[in-house]
């Protein structure tokens, strides 16, 4: 027994062992006593190591030192308790996360489920039945307080409304979808209701519903202004993320005070979007998205945010107001560009862009046939001749102005088309069918700005172009439209032949 | 794929010129959000169902995985380091900005690391002095080191008094000091020690603090533009992978595809396949675990000064915001406050208003139904407006229904991202030009020919 003792204490040499032993050392204090007894208990002495003093003959045993006993237990009571700070740090931070999807009750789940059964093909689509049960699941969730802004929450007045919809009752869907605009609109806008990271999503959110209320919505005048004031709030959150959108405010802000300034023709810096600098290729050709262009800030509602865009376009365009369409859309053009949208959308858009400026010139011309008008059945009442002539050179030159700008949108859809063997030989093979669409669209377009011009031939030649494009991608809209112009130059021209 | 038109939208919308704006939902418009969502789109029509080649384990040089290999060679070739604030040490190990549980693990492994060092540490103190006065209560010197006075021109002694040695001579003349001979090893092993010390409490508090900078990162922040641009970059890269798998075709002898209704196989070349195939395959290279670690191989994170000022930019915009709509909220609260006098509905907000109304209409669409007790009306004609609702073949009753997976494939937040995908364009048609056509005996009359609009939508 003590031949162990000593075998045992003659390894406390190694130091960095001792700590080890100590704790699996069996503490009891008549143990220790047993091998320290020598030595008188009230000395100070007994702590240090016995072989660094000179004297003690070499072989004798060091002797462990006597130790607060309470020592390992402390030790594994410090131990104990980083652990259980640790854990509760992250139990907190697991609660934080888990707090945020709040639970749907249970007794509104089986409620859910039982719509979801009503709904199915199971019931064979009994929507009515649905339809009550998911109004019974929504008084239940009512009842429990949900947040109103939780997704259950949502998704079940959601499927109220698609119900609705589907029992053909629009005016309750309809008011479904305001309420959850109007709700959306206010959390978006009162500062502190929605954590700040999940703002995109439920901008996102809101964007959606808003188009979808806009598509049953009757309203222009409304339907408009609300389409502003999400548009606008969808704006500050992409501002706020992203100094490029600065930029350009800054840009566009210092463009218009110099033509402010200088009166001169801000015409001359209208530039298309499409081209290879604007649009990656992979290494086979085909229009990919540029990885190392940074537009997180247009996300995760960059596509909702675009196509209530073009919604507010396409209002602008019904309320007659051309030239607030045309800078909607050119704006919209730049900034597709640099949320790196998909490039056939980037395409569609510039080509759309075109038809709008077509549109603006026919406008003009309306304009000047109206001042001629106006001259000959009033030739000499007031009219000032200077004035006249200045306005009619004036909605000329706009005129003409516009025409160039179409011409240029047009044609660069296409020539970006022809300079891309991929694009050109397989226009049908592309994944996104609206890079053929956009195509399609330019070569009409150019086709209409030539029998606009009076060149006949070509116009002929473009329309019976896209008539073929149209046909291969079923745009049967642009089919259509093409047919009649096609009509239209043909009689043109045997009238010219007529005349000739 | 099938196309629905309804027709729908401002009703008096005429303009003069525009004789046409067509809204269509241009399917393959993709994103992460309008593919997830073409996949269970597409399964009314024709659900293709992707089944990866079971051979590929059996011949695994075919000229696909080398070139995959290669690719991957090109890859690591420019792979960039991932960003972090306090996971530095890990290299090229650092997970991408957005896989949370990856840098969690990080930190906990780093933070255990760190704990496990100084834990170390104060082992090292606790160690009982090697040669300290006889004091072990406290000392106010480091372990190792000596008192000063116990070195007298440089040899170590120990000054003590004589008479606490009972052992040793009495009278010996060296009462007071004992000059000790230093042993050869112990005070390098002292000085091992203190570097040891050293090292182990640097270590340990620096991984702890890198730690803890990364949790404040991760916890913390509200915005983070590393995090944000990972996540876009997946988007991309998902879009960029579709387009490819879509070009490259199927190979027949690879990927057969059935149809998920009654099981006959489908031809490859049908482009809805091909677009189910290629989504299904983008889909899986996103599952990969690389992937999902690292995020796409080729990604260059930003640098960090561009982190930073993106970081101020965003605190500053965010900051002026919300004075803008503190200010706003403000306002209208006076307002309300002012005009108190009118009580009840009007002073509700207009979301409440709306609320309130909805819930009668519900409670009234309720009471109606009931009273009816309405025969199981089948409108078959409208299930066209959305895809209907097919339960799995072993749900018997509605409480056998699993809310979850039900709730993800026929989530009414991607239906109505559907439905609100919409491709607008504008058609622009000649005028009747007054100049150049004096007499066209098709087209109307001179003037602004109005024509409505047409929305078209197609999904």
């Amino acid at each position: 027994m003590l031949l162990r003792k000593i075998h045992l204490s003659q390894r406390l040499n190694k130091r960095q062992l001792f700590a080890l032993n100590l704790s699996a050392w069996p503490t009891k204090p008549s143990h220790i006593r047993l091998l320290h007894d020598i030595r008188p208990q009230t000395s100070k002495f007994n702590a240090q190591q016995p072989d660094s003093v000179p004297g003690f003959p070499a072989g004798t045993p060091p002797r462990p030192p006597i130790t607060p006993q309470s020592s390992p237990a402390k030790n594994n009571r410090g131990l104990m308790y980083s652990f259980i700070g640790i854990s509760m740090v992250g139990l907190m931070l697991w609660y934080k996360s888990k707090s945020k999807k709040q639970k749907i009750p249970i007794l509104a789940q089986s409620v859910w489920k039982e719509a979801i059964w009503q709904e199915s093909d199971r019931m064979d689509y009994n929507y009515n039945e649905s339809l009550r049960r998911y109004i019974e699941t929504l008084e239940a969730c009512d009842r429990f307080h949900m947040d109103p802004l939780s997704d259950d929450y949502t998704r079940i007045e959601l499927k109220i409304a698609e119900m609705y919809e589907k029992l053909n009752i629009l005016d309750e869907a309809q008011s479904i979808y305001q309420e959850l605009l109007s709700r959306f609109f206010e959390a978006l806008n009162v500062p502190g209701k929605i954590d700040e990271s999940e703002r995109g999503e439920v901008l996102r959110k809101d964007l959606r519903i808003l188009i979808k209320s806009l598509e049953i919505n009757k309203d222009i005048e409304s339907g408009k202004k609300r389409l502003l004031q999400h548009l606008l709030l969808a704006q500050e959150e992409i501002l706020s993320k992203s100094p490029e959108l600065k930029e350009f405010f800054e840009k566009r802000k210092k463009k218009l005070s110099m033509i402010k300034d200088i009166n001169r023709d801000p015409n001359d810096d209208f530039k298309t979007y499409v081209s290879e600098e604007n649009i990656k290729f992979d290494d086979q050709g085909y229009m990919i998205l540029d990885l190392e262009k940074n537009s997180s800030a247009w996300e995760p509602f960059k596509e909702e945010f675009f196509t209530a865009r073009d919604l507010y376009t396409a209002y602008c365009l019904s309320s007659k107001d051309i030239t607030a369409a045309l800078s909607c859309k050119i704006t919209s053009v730049e900034w597709m560009v640099m949320a790196d949208m998909p490039p056939g959308q980037i395409l569609l858009s510039q080509a759309n862009l075109g038809s709008l400026f077509y549109l603006q010139a026919e406008k003009l011309e309306a304009d000047l046939n109206h001042l001629e008008q106006k001259r000959k059945t009033e030739p000499d009442q007031e009219l000032d001749m200077g004035t006249y002539i200045k306005a009619l050179r004036f909605v000329r030159k706009n005129r003409d102005l516009c025409l160039e700008r179409a011409h240029k949108c047009y044609d660069s859809v296409i020539s970006f088309a022809k300079r891309n063997r991929k694009i050109r030989f397989h226009v049908k093979d592309q994944l996104d069918p609206s890079v053929a669409q956009s195509i399609a669209l330019s070569t009409y377009g150019m086709g209409v700005l030539s029998l606009h011009e009076g060149v006949l031939a070509k116009a002929e030649k473009l329309f019976k172009d896209s008539i073929t494009m149209a046909k291969e991608t079923d745009f049967n809209e642009l089919l259509a439209e093409a047919e009649r112009e096609l009509q239209k130059t043909s009689v043109l021209k045997a009238a010219k032949k007529e005349e000739s | 794929m099938q196309h629905h038109t309804t027709r729908s939208g401002p009703k008096n919308g005429k303009i003069d010129h525009v004789r046409s704006i067509i809204l269509t939902a241009n399917w393959p418009h993709f994103n992460s959000r309008t593919l997830a969502r073409n996949l269970p789109s597409s399964a009314t029509t024709e659900m293709a169902v992707y089944t990866p080649p079971s051979d590929t384990n059996s011949n695994p040089d075919h000229p696909h995985s080398q070139e995959e290999h290669d690719k991957d060679d090109n890859d690591i070739k420019k792979f960039y380091l991932r960003p972090s604030l306090g996971l530095k040490l890990w290299g090229p190990l650092v997970p991408a900005p957005d896989n949370l549980s990856g840098l969690y693990t990080l930190v906990a492994v780093q933070s255990a690391v760190g704990i496990f060092a100084l834990w170390r540490l104060k082992r090292l103190y606790r160690l009982p002095p090697l040669r300290r006065t006889a004091t072990h209560t406290k000392s106010e010197l480091a372990f190792g080191e000596l008192p000063s006075e116990m070195i007298v021109k440089g040899k170590t002694t120990i000054r003590k008094d004589i008479a606490d040695f009972p052992t040793l001579n009495r009278f010996s003349t060296t009462h007071g000091d004992i000059v000790l001979a230093p042993p050869p090893i112990i005070p390098r092993q002292t000085r091992f020690i203190t570097f040891r010390k050293l090292v182990w409490g640097l270590f340990g508090s620096l991984l702890l603090s890198q730690s803890l900078l990364e949790l404040t990162r991760l916890n913390f922040l509200k915005y983070d533009p590393w995090c944000d641009e990972m996540k876009s970059v997946r988007d991309k890269k998902f879009f960029n992978n579709i387009v490819k798998y879509y070009h490259e075709g199927i190979d027949p002898t690879k990927i057969k595809v059935k149809d998920a209704m009654n099981g006959t196989p489908l031809s490859t070349n049908i482009p809805e396949v091909k677009q189910s195939v290629a989504l299904a395959r983008a889909q899986v290279e996103a599952q990969n675990p690389i992937i999902r670690w690292f995020g796409p191989l080729e990604y260059k994170p930003m640098s960090f000064n561009e982190y930073l000022n993106r970081m101020e930019f965003h605190l500053d915009m965010f900051e002026f915001f919300q004075n803008k709509r503190n200010i706003r909220e403000n306002s209208i609260e006076l307002i309300n406050s002012i005009s108190q006098s009118s009580a009840g509905l009007e002073d509700l907000s207009e979301c409440k208003k709306l609320h309130l109304q909805n819930v009668e209409k519900r409670l009234h669409f309720l009471a109606s139904s009931k009273d009816a007790t309405p025969a199981p009306e089948k409108r078959r004609t409208n299930t066209m407006l959305s895809r209907g609702v097919v339960l799995p073949h072993d749900t018997n009753a509605p409480q056998d229904i699993d809310l979850d997976t039900i709730r993800s494939l026929y989530d009414p937040w991607m239906t109505l991202a559907l439905e609100t995908s919409l491709s607008i364009k504008f058609i622009p048609t000649t005028m009747p030009s007054h100049t150049k056509t004096p007499t066209t005996t098709d087209s109307p009359g001179p003037g602004p020919t109005p024509k409505a609009i047409t929305n078209e939508k197609t999904h």
